[in-house]
Protein backbone atom coordinates (compact mmCIF):
# COMPACT_ATOMS: atom_id res chain seq x y z
CA UNK A 1 0.00 0.00 0.00
CA UNK A 2 1.43 3.64 -0.88
CA UNK A 3 1.14 6.69 0.51
CA UNK A 4 1.76 10.16 -1.15
CA UNK A 5 4.76 11.41 0.82
CA UNK A 6 5.20 14.93 -1.05
CA UNK A 7 1.71 15.09 -1.10
CA UNK A 8 0.85 14.47 2.63
CA UNK A 9 3.54 16.34 3.76
CA UNK A 10 2.38 19.46 1.87
CA UNK A 11 -0.72 18.78 3.54
CA UNK A 12 0.59 18.87 7.04
CA UNK A 13 2.34 22.07 6.08
CA UNK A 14 -0.26 23.44 4.99
CA UNK A 15 -2.67 22.05 8.23
CA UNK A 16 0.15 23.78 10.89
CA UNK A 17 0.34 26.66 9.16
CA UNK A 18 -3.03 27.63 10.26
CA UNK A 19 -3.74 30.24 7.22
CA UNK A 20 -6.17 27.85 5.67
CA UNK A 21 -9.25 25.94 6.10
CA UNK A 22 -8.20 22.78 8.68
CA UNK A 23 -11.43 21.43 8.32
CA UNK A 24 -10.77 21.06 4.36
CA UNK A 25 -6.97 20.54 4.83
CA UNK A 26 -7.94 17.60 7.39
CA UNK A 27 -10.18 16.59 4.64
CA UNK A 28 -7.81 15.83 1.96
CA UNK A 29 -5.54 14.18 4.38
CA UNK A 30 -8.26 12.10 5.67
CA UNK A 31 -9.04 10.88 1.76
CA UNK A 32 -4.76 10.30 1.49
CA UNK A 33 -4.82 7.73 4.37
CA UNK A 34 -8.24 6.53 5.31
CA UNK A 35 -7.32 3.67 3.38
CA UNK A 36 -4.12 2.80 5.12
CA UNK A 37 -5.54 3.82 8.42
CA UNK A 38 -8.86 1.17 7.69
CA UNK A 39 -6.23 -1.49 6.70
CA UNK A 40 -3.80 -1.56 9.23
CA UNK A 41 -4.87 -3.68 11.84
CA UNK A 42 -6.25 -6.17 9.24
CA UNK A 43 -2.68 -6.53 7.60
CA UNK A 44 -0.42 -5.57 10.50
CA UNK A 45 -2.41 -7.86 13.12
CA UNK A 46 -4.48 -10.35 11.19
CA UNK A 47 -7.69 -8.41 12.50
CA UNK A 48 -11.44 -9.15 11.25
CA UNK A 49 -13.31 -5.99 10.06
CA UNK A 50 -14.59 -5.14 13.19
CA UNK A 51 -11.74 -3.71 14.70
CA UNK A 52 -10.98 -2.21 11.20
CA UNK A 53 -13.81 -0.41 11.50
CA UNK A 54 -13.95 0.86 15.08
CA UNK A 55 -9.90 1.13 14.79
CA UNK A 56 -10.56 3.76 11.65
CA UNK A 57 -13.25 5.72 13.54
CA UNK A 58 -10.99 5.99 16.20
CA UNK A 59 -7.86 7.28 14.83
CA UNK A 60 -9.95 9.47 12.71
CA UNK A 61 -11.60 11.49 15.48
CA UNK A 62 -7.54 11.50 16.71
CA UNK A 63 -6.36 12.42 13.11
CA UNK A 64 -5.74 16.29 13.73
CA UNK A 65 -3.94 16.07 17.15
CA UNK A 66 -2.06 13.14 15.26
CA UNK A 67 -0.33 14.71 12.09
CA UNK A 68 0.12 17.92 14.63
CA UNK A 69 3.10 15.77 15.83
CA UNK A 70 4.11 15.05 12.69
CA UNK A 71 8.07 16.44 12.56
CA UNK A 72 8.35 18.02 9.30
CA UNK A 73 11.65 19.54 9.76
CA UNK A 74 13.07 16.02 9.40
CA UNK A 75 14.27 13.69 6.74
CA UNK A 76 11.91 11.05 7.62
CA UNK A 77 9.05 9.71 5.41
CA UNK A 78 5.54 9.95 6.59
CA UNK A 79 4.50 6.10 6.13
CA UNK A 80 7.64 5.18 8.09
CA UNK A 81 6.44 7.69 11.35
CA UNK A 82 2.51 7.08 10.34
CA UNK A 83 3.24 3.39 11.01
CA UNK A 84 4.90 4.13 14.67
CA UNK A 85 1.83 5.76 14.91
CA UNK A 86 -0.81 3.61 14.30
CA UNK A 87 0.84 1.00 16.32
CA UNK A 88 0.89 2.97 19.46
CA UNK A 89 -3.01 3.84 18.47
CA UNK A 90 -3.74 0.46 18.27
CA UNK A 91 -2.28 -0.65 21.39
CA UNK A 92 -4.16 2.63 23.09
CA UNK A 93 -7.41 1.52 21.00
CA UNK A 94 -7.28 -1.79 22.55
CA UNK A 95 -6.80 -0.52 26.28
CA UNK A 96 -9.36 1.71 26.53
CA UNK A 97 -11.87 0.64 24.53
CA UNK A 98 -11.68 -3.29 24.27
CA UNK A 99 -10.62 -3.91 28.02
CA UNK A 100 -11.38 -7.93 27.90
CA UNK A 101 -9.03 -8.15 25.53
CA UNK A 102 -5.40 -8.78 25.31
CA UNK A 103 -3.09 -5.84 25.98
CA UNK A 104 -0.26 -6.62 24.00
CA UNK A 105 -0.43 -6.35 20.07
CA UNK A 106 -0.10 -9.91 19.14
CA UNK A 107 -0.69 -12.25 16.08
CA UNK A 108 -1.87 -14.84 17.90
CA UNK A 109 -5.44 -13.32 18.42
CA UNK A 110 -6.40 -14.40 14.90
CA UNK A 111 -6.65 -18.07 15.71
CA UNK A 112 -9.54 -16.91 17.80
CA UNK A 113 -11.28 -16.10 14.67
CA UNK A 114 -10.67 -19.56 13.37
CA UNK A 115 -12.93 -22.41 14.13
CA UNK A 116 -11.77 -24.45 16.43
CA UNK A 117 -11.06 -27.78 14.69
CA UNK A 118 -8.78 -25.94 12.05
CA UNK A 119 -7.21 -23.87 14.84
CA UNK A 120 -5.96 -27.44 16.81
CA UNK A 121 -4.70 -28.76 13.76
CA UNK A 122 -2.63 -25.59 12.29
CA UNK A 123 -1.44 -25.54 16.04
CA UNK A 124 -0.43 -28.86 16.22
CA UNK A 125 1.29 -28.70 12.72
CA UNK A 126 3.20 -25.28 13.58
CA UNK A 127 4.46 -26.69 17.28
CA UNK A 128 5.81 -29.50 14.92
CA UNK A 129 7.49 -27.49 12.68
CA UNK A 130 8.80 -25.32 15.12
CA UNK A 131 10.35 -27.92 17.39
CA UNK A 132 12.24 -29.53 14.15
CA UNK A 133 13.07 -25.98 13.12
CA UNK A 134 14.50 -25.76 16.93
CA UNK A 135 16.61 -29.24 16.60
CA UNK A 136 18.36 -27.55 13.57
CA UNK A 137 21.90 -25.25 14.13
CA UNK A 138 21.28 -21.31 13.89
CA UNK A 139 22.28 -20.99 10.88
CA UNK A 140 20.14 -23.41 9.34
CA UNK A 141 17.35 -22.72 11.08
CA UNK A 142 17.67 -18.71 10.56
CA UNK A 143 17.96 -19.60 6.53
CA UNK A 144 14.88 -21.29 6.57
CA UNK A 145 13.02 -18.71 8.43
CA UNK A 146 14.16 -16.10 6.50
CA UNK A 147 13.18 -17.63 3.40
CA UNK A 148 10.03 -19.20 4.25
CA UNK A 149 8.67 -17.27 7.14
CA UNK A 150 10.53 -13.81 7.34
CA UNK A 151 7.70 -12.29 9.31
CA UNK A 152 8.07 -14.50 11.92
CA UNK A 153 11.68 -13.33 12.68
CA UNK A 154 11.76 -12.08 16.16
CA UNK A 155 14.49 -9.91 17.69
CA UNK A 156 16.55 -12.52 18.91
CA UNK A 157 16.50 -13.89 15.49
CA UNK A 158 17.61 -10.69 14.48
CA UNK A 159 20.61 -10.44 16.64
CA UNK A 160 21.67 -13.93 15.95
CA UNK A 161 21.38 -13.80 12.47
CA UNK A 162 24.00 -10.24 12.40
CA UNK A 163 26.19 -12.11 14.22
CA UNK A 164 26.15 -15.54 12.37
CA UNK A 165 25.77 -13.68 8.68
CA UNK A 166 28.15 -10.87 9.63
CA UNK A 167 26.51 -8.06 8.67
CA UNK A 168 24.79 -5.40 10.98
CA UNK A 169 21.54 -5.43 12.95
CA UNK A 170 20.42 -2.26 10.22
CA UNK A 171 21.67 -4.13 6.94
CA UNK A 172 19.42 -7.94 8.50
CA UNK A 173 16.67 -5.74 8.84
CA UNK A 174 16.49 -4.21 5.59
CA UNK A 175 17.10 -7.93 4.09
CA UNK A 176 13.95 -9.26 6.57
CA UNK A 177 11.66 -6.21 5.04
CA UNK A 178 12.81 -7.21 1.24
CA UNK A 179 11.71 -10.76 2.12
CA UNK A 180 8.35 -10.13 3.39
CA UNK A 181 7.85 -7.81 0.26
CA UNK A 182 8.66 -10.31 -1.90
CA UNK A 183 6.58 -13.29 -0.35
CA UNK A 184 3.70 -11.50 -0.27
CA UNK A 185 4.14 -10.61 -3.97
CA UNK A 186 5.01 -14.32 -4.41
CA UNK A 187 1.53 -14.87 -2.51
CA UNK A 188 -0.61 -12.48 -4.62
CA UNK A 189 1.09 -13.63 -7.66
CA UNK A 190 -0.20 -17.59 -7.14
CA UNK A 191 -3.17 -16.24 -6.23
CA UNK A 192 -4.20 -14.07 -9.40
CA UNK A 193 -2.70 -17.41 -11.66
CA UNK A 194 -4.59 -19.96 -9.07
CA UNK A 195 -7.94 -17.53 -10.15
CA UNK A 196 -7.45 -17.98 -14.03
CA UNK A 197 -6.52 -21.80 -13.36
CA UNK A 198 -10.17 -21.68 -11.70
CA UNK A 199 -11.35 -19.67 -14.49
CA UNK A 200 -9.84 -21.70 -17.21
CA UNK A 201 -11.37 -25.37 -14.97
CA UNK A 202 -14.90 -24.22 -15.26
CA UNK A 203 -14.65 -23.28 -19.11
CA UNK A 204 -13.65 -26.97 -19.85
CA UNK A 205 -16.35 -28.68 -17.80
CA UNK A 206 -18.38 -26.20 -19.35
CA UNK A 207 -17.05 -27.36 -23.04
CA UNK A 208 -16.49 -30.61 -21.79
CA UNK A 209 -20.56 -31.06 -20.51
CA UNK A 210 -21.36 -29.93 -23.96
CA UNK A 211 -19.73 -32.13 -25.98
CA UNK A 212 -20.81 -34.99 -23.93
CA UNK A 213 -24.65 -33.79 -24.16
CA UNK A 214 -23.96 -33.64 -28.06
CA UNK A 215 -22.88 -36.16 -28.93
CA UNK A 216 -25.57 -36.59 -31.61
CA UNK A 217 -24.61 -33.45 -33.29
CA UNK A 218 -22.39 -33.34 -36.38
CA UNK A 219 -18.67 -33.53 -36.29
CA UNK A 220 -17.86 -30.09 -37.53
CA UNK A 221 -19.69 -28.40 -34.24
CA UNK A 222 -17.90 -31.24 -32.06
CA UNK A 223 -14.40 -30.55 -33.87
CA UNK A 224 -14.69 -27.43 -32.90
CA UNK A 225 -15.75 -27.88 -29.25
CA UNK A 226 -12.72 -30.41 -29.13
CA UNK A 227 -10.26 -27.71 -30.52
CA UNK A 228 -11.72 -25.13 -27.88
CA UNK A 229 -11.20 -28.12 -25.14
CA UNK A 230 -7.23 -28.31 -26.65
CA UNK A 231 -6.98 -24.50 -26.51
CA UNK A 232 -8.10 -24.20 -22.61
CA UNK A 233 -6.06 -27.12 -21.66
CA UNK A 234 -2.92 -25.97 -23.08
CA UNK A 235 -3.62 -22.39 -21.33
CA UNK A 236 -4.13 -23.83 -18.20
CA UNK A 237 -1.40 -26.36 -18.37
CA UNK A 238 1.22 -23.43 -19.14
CA UNK A 239 -0.20 -21.63 -16.01
CA UNK A 240 0.18 -24.65 -14.17
CA UNK A 241 3.49 -24.53 -15.14
CA UNK A 242 4.36 -20.63 -14.49
CA UNK A 243 2.53 -21.14 -10.50
CA UNK A 244 4.78 -24.31 -10.01
CA UNK A 245 8.28 -22.19 -11.61
CA UNK A 246 10.92 -21.38 -8.43
CA UNK A 247 10.04 -18.02 -7.18
CA UNK A 248 12.80 -15.68 -8.32
CA UNK A 249 12.27 -12.53 -6.60
CA UNK A 250 12.31 -14.50 -3.08
CA UNK A 251 15.77 -15.96 -3.54
CA UNK A 252 17.48 -13.04 -4.87
CA UNK A 253 16.50 -11.11 -1.97
CA UNK A 254 17.40 -14.21 0.17
CA UNK A 255 20.57 -14.70 -1.43
CA UNK A 256 22.18 -11.34 -0.07
CA UNK A 257 22.61 -13.30 3.19
CA UNK A 258 25.31 -14.98 1.67
CA UNK A 259 28.61 -14.82 -0.46
CA UNK A 260 26.63 -15.99 -3.60
CA UNK A 261 23.98 -17.43 -4.92
CA UNK A 262 25.85 -21.41 -5.33
CA UNK A 263 26.60 -20.84 -1.50
CA UNK A 264 22.63 -19.57 -0.82
CA UNK A 265 21.36 -22.91 -3.16
CA UNK A 266 23.97 -25.32 -1.00
CA UNK A 267 22.40 -23.98 2.29
CA UNK A 268 19.03 -23.87 1.63
CA UNK A 269 19.10 -27.53 0.01
CA UNK A 270 20.84 -28.89 3.23
CA UNK A 271 18.85 -27.10 5.80
CA UNK A 272 15.44 -28.23 4.22
CA UNK A 273 16.78 -31.98 3.77
CA UNK A 274 17.40 -32.00 7.26
CA UNK A 275 14.61 -30.59 8.73
CA UNK A 276 12.58 -32.91 6.70
CA UNK A 277 14.66 -35.77 8.23
CA UNK A 278 13.81 -34.53 11.60
CA UNK A 279 10.13 -34.16 10.92
CA UNK A 280 9.82 -37.61 9.68
CA UNK A 281 11.90 -39.38 13.02
CA UNK A 282 9.58 -37.01 14.54
CA UNK A 283 6.18 -38.13 12.80
CA UNK A 284 7.40 -41.95 13.33
CA UNK A 285 8.49 -41.36 17.01
CA UNK A 286 5.04 -40.01 17.76
CA UNK A 287 3.69 -43.16 15.65
CA UNK A 288 5.25 -45.74 17.24
CA UNK A 289 4.29 -44.55 20.26
CA UNK A 290 1.03 -44.74 19.60
CA UNK B 1 8.86 7.01 24.18
CA UNK B 2 10.49 4.34 21.91
CA UNK B 3 11.85 1.22 23.69
CA UNK B 4 13.42 1.79 26.65
CA UNK B 5 14.33 5.56 25.49
CA UNK B 6 18.02 6.26 25.15
CA UNK B 7 16.86 7.25 21.63
CA UNK B 8 14.14 9.00 20.57
CA UNK B 9 11.65 7.77 18.15
CA UNK B 10 12.65 9.76 15.44
CA UNK B 11 16.24 8.92 15.74
CA UNK B 12 15.33 4.81 15.44
CA UNK B 13 13.02 5.17 12.86
CA UNK B 14 15.42 6.79 10.62
CA UNK B 15 17.96 4.39 11.56
CA UNK B 16 15.18 2.05 10.53
CA UNK B 17 15.27 3.68 7.05
CA UNK B 18 18.79 3.17 6.62
CA UNK B 19 20.07 6.55 8.07
CA UNK B 20 24.26 6.41 9.18
CA UNK B 21 23.75 8.80 11.55
CA UNK B 22 24.69 7.47 15.14
CA UNK B 23 24.73 4.06 13.18
CA UNK B 24 27.80 2.83 15.05
CA UNK B 25 25.95 3.66 18.48
CA UNK B 26 22.54 2.68 17.65
CA UNK B 27 23.79 -0.44 16.72
CA UNK B 28 25.60 -1.08 20.19
CA UNK B 29 22.80 -0.29 21.85
CA UNK B 30 20.44 -2.04 20.13
CA UNK B 31 22.81 -5.57 20.79
CA UNK B 32 22.48 -4.34 24.59
CA UNK B 33 18.89 -3.90 24.90
CA UNK B 34 15.84 -6.15 24.30
CA UNK B 35 13.35 -3.76 24.59
CA UNK B 36 14.44 -1.34 21.93
CA UNK B 37 15.24 -4.39 19.88
CA UNK B 38 12.04 -5.67 20.30
CA UNK B 39 10.59 -2.50 19.03
CA UNK B 40 12.41 -1.62 16.20
CA UNK B 41 12.16 -5.56 14.83
CA UNK B 42 8.31 -5.32 15.35
CA UNK B 43 7.94 -2.09 13.02
CA UNK B 44 10.17 -3.40 10.65
CA UNK B 45 7.72 -6.39 10.29
CA UNK B 46 5.04 -3.94 9.97
CA UNK B 47 6.49 -1.69 7.41
CA UNK B 48 6.98 -4.07 5.22
CA UNK B 49 3.27 -5.72 5.16
CA UNK B 50 2.06 -2.78 4.98
CA UNK B 51 4.20 -1.42 2.36
CA UNK B 52 3.38 -4.82 0.33
CA UNK B 53 -0.38 -5.86 1.37
CA UNK B 54 -3.21 -5.33 -0.43
CA UNK B 55 -5.80 -2.46 0.36
CA UNK B 56 -9.55 -3.62 1.15
CA UNK B 57 -11.80 -0.66 0.44
CA UNK B 58 -13.17 1.23 3.11
CA UNK B 59 -16.91 0.99 3.44
CA UNK B 60 -18.93 3.96 4.55
CA UNK B 61 -20.11 3.13 7.69
CA UNK B 62 -23.10 4.98 9.46
CA UNK B 63 -23.59 4.05 13.56
CA UNK B 64 -27.27 4.50 15.60
CA UNK B 65 -27.58 3.72 19.09
CA UNK B 66 -30.94 2.91 20.43
CA UNK B 67 -32.21 3.27 23.85
CA UNK B 68 -35.60 1.69 24.44
CA UNK B 69 -36.86 2.13 27.61
CA UNK B 70 -40.42 -0.06 28.51
CA UNK B 71 -40.99 -0.78 24.88
CA UNK B 72 -40.82 2.82 24.11
CA UNK B 73 -37.59 4.03 22.36
CA UNK B 74 -36.28 7.56 24.42
CA UNK B 75 -33.60 8.05 22.64
CA UNK B 76 -31.50 7.84 19.32
CA UNK B 77 -28.07 8.84 19.05
CA UNK B 78 -27.07 9.10 15.35
CA UNK B 79 -23.51 9.43 14.03
CA UNK B 80 -23.42 10.64 10.47
CA UNK B 81 -27.02 11.28 10.06
CA UNK B 82 -30.24 12.01 11.99
CA UNK B 83 -32.83 10.45 14.26
CA UNK B 84 -35.95 10.84 15.60
CA UNK B 85 -38.68 8.70 17.09
CA UNK B 86 -42.38 8.80 15.59
CA UNK B 87 -45.59 7.55 17.44
CA UNK B 88 -47.23 5.03 15.21
CA UNK B 89 -50.85 5.02 14.59
CA UNK B 90 -53.29 4.68 17.78
CA UNK B 91 -54.87 1.56 16.66
CA UNK B 92 -50.95 -0.14 17.03
CA UNK B 93 -49.94 -1.06 20.73
CA UNK B 94 -48.15 -3.02 22.72
CA UNK B 95 -49.76 -3.94 26.39
CA UNK B 96 -51.93 -0.81 25.61
CA UNK B 97 -49.23 1.35 25.28
CA UNK B 98 -49.10 3.35 21.74
CA UNK B 99 -45.61 2.30 20.03
CA UNK B 100 -43.02 4.53 19.17
CA UNK B 101 -40.36 3.67 16.47
CA UNK B 102 -37.03 5.02 15.91
CA UNK B 103 -36.28 6.66 12.58
CA UNK B 104 -32.68 6.95 11.68
CA UNK B 105 -31.93 8.99 8.13
CA UNK B 106 -28.43 8.54 7.33
CA UNK B 107 -26.45 11.12 5.47
CA UNK B 108 -23.74 10.04 3.16
CA UNK B 109 -25.43 6.34 2.75
CA UNK B 110 -28.91 6.86 0.93
CA UNK B 111 -30.88 5.03 2.83
CA UNK B 112 -33.16 5.14 5.82
CA UNK B 113 -33.50 2.67 9.05
CA UNK B 114 -36.43 2.21 11.23
CA UNK B 115 -36.90 0.12 14.24
CA UNK B 116 -40.37 -0.42 15.92
CA UNK B 117 -40.90 -2.63 18.48
CA UNK B 118 -43.19 -5.68 18.03
CA UNK B 119 -43.35 -7.67 21.45
CA UNK B 120 -41.28 -7.15 24.46
CA UNK B 121 -37.90 -7.09 23.41
CA UNK B 122 -38.67 -8.20 19.86
CA UNK B 123 -38.28 -5.95 17.30
CA UNK B 124 -38.16 -5.06 13.60
CA UNK B 125 -35.62 -3.49 11.39
CA UNK B 126 -37.28 -1.55 8.33
CA UNK B 127 -34.05 -0.80 5.67
CA UNK B 128 -34.97 1.64 2.66
CA UNK B 129 -32.84 2.41 0.01
CA UNK B 130 -33.18 3.06 -3.60
CA UNK B 131 -29.52 1.05 -3.81
CA UNK B 132 -31.50 -1.88 -2.15
CA UNK B 133 -33.21 -3.22 -5.45
CA UNK B 134 -30.13 -3.83 -6.96
CA UNK B 135 -27.94 -5.70 -4.11
CA UNK B 136 -28.17 -8.21 -1.42
CA UNK B 137 -28.86 -7.09 2.45
CA UNK B 138 -27.04 -9.03 4.58
CA UNK B 139 -27.83 -8.26 8.72
CA UNK B 140 -25.33 -9.85 10.97
CA UNK B 141 -24.85 -9.79 14.58
CA UNK B 142 -21.76 -7.85 15.70
CA UNK B 143 -18.95 -10.10 16.10
CA UNK B 144 -20.24 -12.89 14.57
CA UNK B 145 -19.20 -13.81 10.48
CA UNK B 146 -22.29 -15.87 10.35
CA UNK B 147 -25.50 -13.37 8.93
CA UNK B 148 -28.90 -13.48 10.65
CA UNK B 149 -30.61 -12.56 6.65
CA UNK B 150 -29.52 -12.72 3.77
CA UNK B 151 -31.79 -11.03 1.58
CA UNK B 152 -31.91 -9.86 -2.27
CA UNK B 153 -34.99 -7.84 -1.92
CA UNK B 154 -37.04 -6.89 -5.07
CA UNK B 155 -37.45 -3.20 -4.43
CA UNK B 156 -36.28 -0.36 -2.27
CA UNK B 157 -36.88 -2.08 1.30
CA UNK B 158 -36.25 -4.86 3.60
CA UNK B 159 -37.73 -6.24 6.54
CA UNK B 160 -36.03 -8.38 8.98
CA UNK B 161 -38.21 -10.04 11.81
CA UNK B 162 -37.32 -11.02 15.10
CA UNK B 163 -34.65 -9.03 16.27
CA UNK B 164 -33.50 -9.08 19.63
CA UNK B 165 -31.90 -6.25 21.71
CA UNK B 166 -27.62 -5.80 21.05
CA UNK B 167 -25.19 -4.69 18.34
CA UNK B 168 -25.93 -5.57 14.68
CA UNK B 169 -24.69 -4.50 11.33
CA UNK B 170 -26.31 -4.41 8.04
CA UNK B 171 -24.23 -4.71 4.60
CA UNK B 172 -25.49 -3.03 1.18
CA UNK B 173 -23.23 -2.55 -2.05
CA UNK B 174 -20.36 -0.74 -0.37
CA UNK B 175 -22.56 0.49 2.83
CA UNK B 176 -22.51 -0.76 6.37
CA UNK B 177 -24.93 0.47 8.67
CA UNK B 178 -24.31 -0.88 12.72
CA UNK B 179 -27.20 -0.41 14.77
CA UNK B 180 -27.03 -1.14 18.81
CA UNK B 181 -30.23 -1.33 20.35
CA UNK B 182 -30.18 -0.88 23.93
CA UNK B 183 -32.50 -2.22 26.42
CA UNK B 184 -33.75 -1.35 29.93
CA UNK B 185 -36.56 -2.84 31.75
Amino acid sequence: MELHDKKIKTLIERFKSGKEDIHNILNDLRREVELYIYNFPRLAYKKGPDICSEFYLYVLERLGSIIENFPLNETIQFKTWFNAVLRNQLTNFFYYHQKDRKLELSLEDYENDISVDVFEKEELDLKTLMKGLSSLNCMERLSLLFFYMPECLEAEDIKKASESFKMSIQEILAIQRSLIVAREKEIQRIREISDKIGKYSQTLARLKYKLYKGSGEDLKIKNELLQKIARNEASRARLVRLMEAPDKAVFREFSALFRNALVTKRYLKTAKRKLRIILLTQKKMIEEAL
Amino acid sequence: MFGCGKFSEIELLKYLEGSKENLDVIEKHLKECPLCMKEITELNRVSAIMESGRAEPLRKKAFVTIFAKNQDFEWVLPSAGTGRIELLPQTRTISGRRIKKAVYTIDEIPANLEVVPVQEDTFWVLLRSPELSSSEAILRKKGSLKPIYSISPEGPEVIFKGIGPGEYEVYFREYVIRFNIKVEN
